[in-house]
């Protein structure tokens, strides 16, 4: 059996009774690129610091290439690449001196690899990091991140800041790297993003995993938009009654739906009421399946 | 109520619920000392000031007709009130304003539907509330305390110095402000406004002993605060007119500069270092300095981020603190001789325990005795405040322990460049008493300079080993900062009390092991670096363990308190 990347197994967390983590068990393999999405508040964020050994699981555990998160961290520490959300550095360096920081702390870095992602990326290496755009520090981030060849990245919302091109560009890095076995835990906000770039994806909600799936096969439930123009004005009724409807809209003859059924069940549901003039159906992109999840009422405790 | 008006108040009541604290905790442990104070004093006879010449007086801070009373209020509200609650209106003026735009949390403010101005006037208006306030405290402590200890306070002025006290923490809490509001740079503006207060206590201290330069007095702040002696003659309407109306000033120019310059959450200024790279520029020297030695390791990046923090203590420890002192000290000699025999022996301990009509003892009372301490404190508190905590409140520490290095290592290789830090005071305090020595031919051991040089250094290294037991500990900047503070003001109390009530309980104090024993004319006891070391070892030990079990904090959730 192939060693897992990263494993956790009933991670929990509590902030005082505060439950921020609940029993996320989740895999990912060498060279896979894991898309870890969830709205704000989800967990996400706890659930990286946890991995990163900066607070401690209530309960539960987690590996990394075998390697227990906390026993072993600092073994960890020197096959992992890691991006925090909202990146903070030392404004008093400048962009090489951090990244020299860094590189001494890892005992040196290929520099010719450096070099070689500074050019991709555009970094301005001289200025000061303080005086830096977002988007530029962000750069470095990146840069320090993947500057020692990782065979674990750990990245949380790596896009914030960076131009559509610079975006893209990291996409890129991040499927060459993935290609040459680095397995890539991608938190983020943007899911166009981790649908270009992502193999699997994790939908966390209120600090627990309600959803994992391949990005290949993420509609194997059958979610799909439906647009419908009927000869007659049908009471919304109709289909609000049918199981598998969300996200509803009916103005006049023209309904827009979100359906997980098959087209017999609909079209008989309809049928009664009025013929049809025209049906047209759209796999859904991420978004929208992401916004299905979180559509679904949540249980309160 | 208008929206503006609104938002407005919002800033001014954001900015109270920040600062509030730490002002609270540091008046009420001044008001618990104060206590502590007159209830020490009571044990001793204070016919021992008859006889001071008014020079001398001057030169230790003593009121005329010196009581219990008078001395209790003159040295815990006077001396350590006066420099404790300006240090804290120096860090208020410069974190409220400055800080928050460094922090980048002024342009949040200054979307909301208030003005530049009225976001400035909010918070000048907040720490105004919050110092009067803790004055106000302070006045209820003062005349609460001869009450409840049956002390005759006769005809002190309380209200009068309590007048003087507030108009100079207003005028330092304006001067930190305005150079915050001006620069944007906090760290510039505390560096600047802190030297204005030391470099004015000791000239205040010193100038009115040379007659030919005693009127420069009058050209620092502290001098209005305390030449008038408010305590015995009321208040000098004169000198409080002169703190307030240039604090009135800096406020105005506080607004005016804010208004117009451009604002920046991310302006960075130079270092001492790359000034002189800069400078150099032209010059091949400079490529054998890269930029990279500064941050090959976690202690050298800590030394650096604190150069010119380290570079001003150590200029003032050598220059203005040692080396001036031999001159000052010859030239006095003779007064000093002839006075120093109108002292009781406890009350010369108090001063520095030492004769002072010696040098050992002029050197105890003037450079060793308060602001030798106060200075490598500075240095040794914030770099172990700072050591993980600051990392924690910077919100670097996650992205630093991602490399392969543990959280011990952080701790230690901070704490080791606390103790360099400390190490550089030292050598240059020790260096500058030396040539002193040597150039005014005192006569004192070199030996017994080396020895209380050591000491000094063990003493910072101790309050910054406690600071990085807190910082360790709690995971926050400011808990550090207050609680190492608040330790170093207690023990220093506690050990002067001791002193002068010749009273066994002095070696709680970690100053008891600094010059408890006259280093300067005794030479090393053995004991005293061992207690001062075990206890930093003992302080870091512990600052290890609890920072390696705990959750690390991240942002604002660092600055605690």
């Amino acid at each position: 059996m192939t060693q897992m990347a990263l494993h956790t197994e009933r991670l929990t967390k509590y902030y005082g009774d505060f439950l921020a983590l609940h029993n996320l068990t989740l895999a990912v393999e060498p060279g896979e690129i894991y898309g870890f999405l969830g709205p704000n508040g989800a967990g996400k964020t706890t659930a990286i610091r946890t991995l990163m050994d900066e607070i401690r699981p209530s309960s539960g555990s987690a590996t990394m290439l075998g390697l227990d998160t906390h026993r072993d961290s600092l073994a960890i520490r020197s096959f992992l690449g890691y991006l925090p959300a909202d990146l903070a550095l030392y404004p008093r360096l400048t962009g090489t001196q951090t990244l020299a920081f860094f590189a001494h702390l890892r005992g040196g870095v290929d520099q010719e690899y450096l070099q070689e992602l500074t050019e991709r990326f555009q970094a301005p290496l001289a200025k000061r990091v303080g005086e830096m755009s977002t988007g530029n520090r962000q750069k470095i981030g990146i840069l320090q991140a993947f500057m020692n060849r990782p065979r674990l990245l750990i990245m949380d919302e790596p896009s914030a800041g960076l131009d559509p091109l610079m975006q893209r560009e990291l996409q890129d890095l991040m499927r060459e790297v993935a290609g040459a076995g680095t397995a890539i835990f991608l938190s983020s906000h943007t899911l166009s993003e981790v649908q270009r770039v992502a193999d699997r994806v994790g939908i966390i909600r209120r600090g627990e995993l309600v959803a994992e799936e391949a990005v290949a096969t993420l509609n194997h439930g059958g979610i799909r938009q439906v647009d419908l123009v009927l000869t007659a004005v049908v009471s919304p009724d109709v289909f609000t009654d049918l199981p598998g409807v969300s996200n509803l809209q009916v103005n006049q003859t023209r309904v827009h739906l979100t359906f997980s059924g098959t087209m017999d069940e609909l079209l008989a549901a309809v049928a009664p009421y009025a013929g049809i003039v025209d049906i047209t159906t759209h796999e859904p992109d991420l978004e929208q399946i992401f916004l299905t999840y979180y559509a679904e009422p949540v249980l309160e405790a | 109520m208008s929206t503006s008006y609104q938002s407005t108040y919002r800033v001014y009541t954001q900015t109270l619920s920040v600062r509030w604290r730490s002002v609270a905790i540091a008046v009420i442990s001044l008001a618990v000392l104060l206590f502590f104070g007159i209830a020490v004093y009571r044990g001793i006879d204070p016919n021992i000031y008859s006889g001071l010449p008014e020079s001398l007086r001057s030169l230790v801070g003593l009121p005329v007709g010196a009581d219990v009373a008078t001395l209790a209020y003159s040295a815990i509200y006077a001396t350590y009130g006066g420099l404790t609650m300006a240090a804290m209106a120096i860090a208020a003026g410069v974190s409220s304003l400055a800080g928050d735009e460094r922090r980048g949390l002024l342009s949040v403010l200054l979307a909301q539907p208030s003005s530049r101005s009225a976001v400035l006037w909010a918070k000048a208006a907040a720490l105004a509330t919050v110092f009067v306030a803790g004055v106000v405290l302070l006045l209820g402590a003062a005349y609460l305390a001869p009450v409840v200890l049956s002390i005759e306070i006769g005809a002190l002025s309380i209200a009068g110095f309590t007048l003087h006290l507030l108009a100079m923490i207003l005028f330092f809490l304006a001067l930190a402000f305005a150079l915050g509001a001006w620069t944007g740079q906090p760290t510039l503006a505390a560096g600047l406004t802190s030297g204005v207060l030391v470099v004015s206590f000791f000239a205040v201290g010193l100038l009115p002993l040379v007659s030919s330069v005693s009127w420069l007095a009058r050209a620092f702040p502290w001098y209005y605060y305390t030449s008038s002696d408010p305590l015995n003659n009321g208040a000098d309407p004169w000198h409080l007119l002169v703190l307030g109306g240039a604090t009135l000033v800096l406020a105005l120019l506080a607004w005016w500069g804010f208004s117009r310059r451009d604002l920046g959450n991310t302006a960075v200024g130079l270092g001492v270092v790359d000034r002189v790279r800069q400078m150099l520029a032209n010059n091949p020297l400079p490529t054998r300095f890269p930029g990279t030695p500064r941050v090959s390791s976690i202690w050298l990046k800590t030394l650096g981020e604190r150069q010119g923090l380290l570079l001003l203590v150590s200029v003032l420890m050598f220059g203005l603190m040692g080396v001036l002192m031999g001159p000052i000290y010859a030239s006095l000699d003779s007064l000093l001789t002839e006075v120093s025999q109108s002292f009781s022996p406890q009350l010369l301990a108090f001063f520095g325990g030492g004769d002072l009509s010696s040098p050992e003892g002029f050197f105890q009372v003037e450079s060793l005795g308060l602001v030798a301490p106060i200075a490598i404190l500075v240095v040794t508190i914030v770099i172990g405040a700072n050591s993980v905590a600051g990392e924690e409140l910077r919100r670097t520490a996650g992205i630093l322990l991602a490399n392969p290095l543990p959280r011990s290592s952080l701790l230690l290789q901070n704490a080791a460049a606390m103790v360099l830090g400390a190490s550089i005071i030292g050598v240059f305090a020790t260096l500058g008493i030396m040539i002193a020595n040597a150039i005014s031919r005192l006569g004192m051991s070199y030996v017994n300079i080396a020895a209380t040089g050591l000491l000094l250094t063990l003493l910072g290294i101790f309050f910054g080993s406690f600071a990085v037991l807190l910082s360790g500990f709690s995971g926050s900047v400011r808990i550090a900062i207050v609680g190492s503070a608040g330790f170093a003001l207690i023990g220093h109390v506690v050990q002067a009390m001791a002193t002068i009530a010749d009273a066994s309980w002095g070696f709680v104090s970690p100053f008891a092991y600094y010059l408890g024993n006259d280093p300067l004319v005794n030479g090393i006891t053995w004991w005293d670096p061992v207690v001062l070391t075990a206890g930093s070892v003992a302080f870091l030990a512990v600052a290890g363990l609890a920072y390696q079990r705990r959750d690390l904090r991240v942002g604002n959730a660092a600055a605690g308190l």
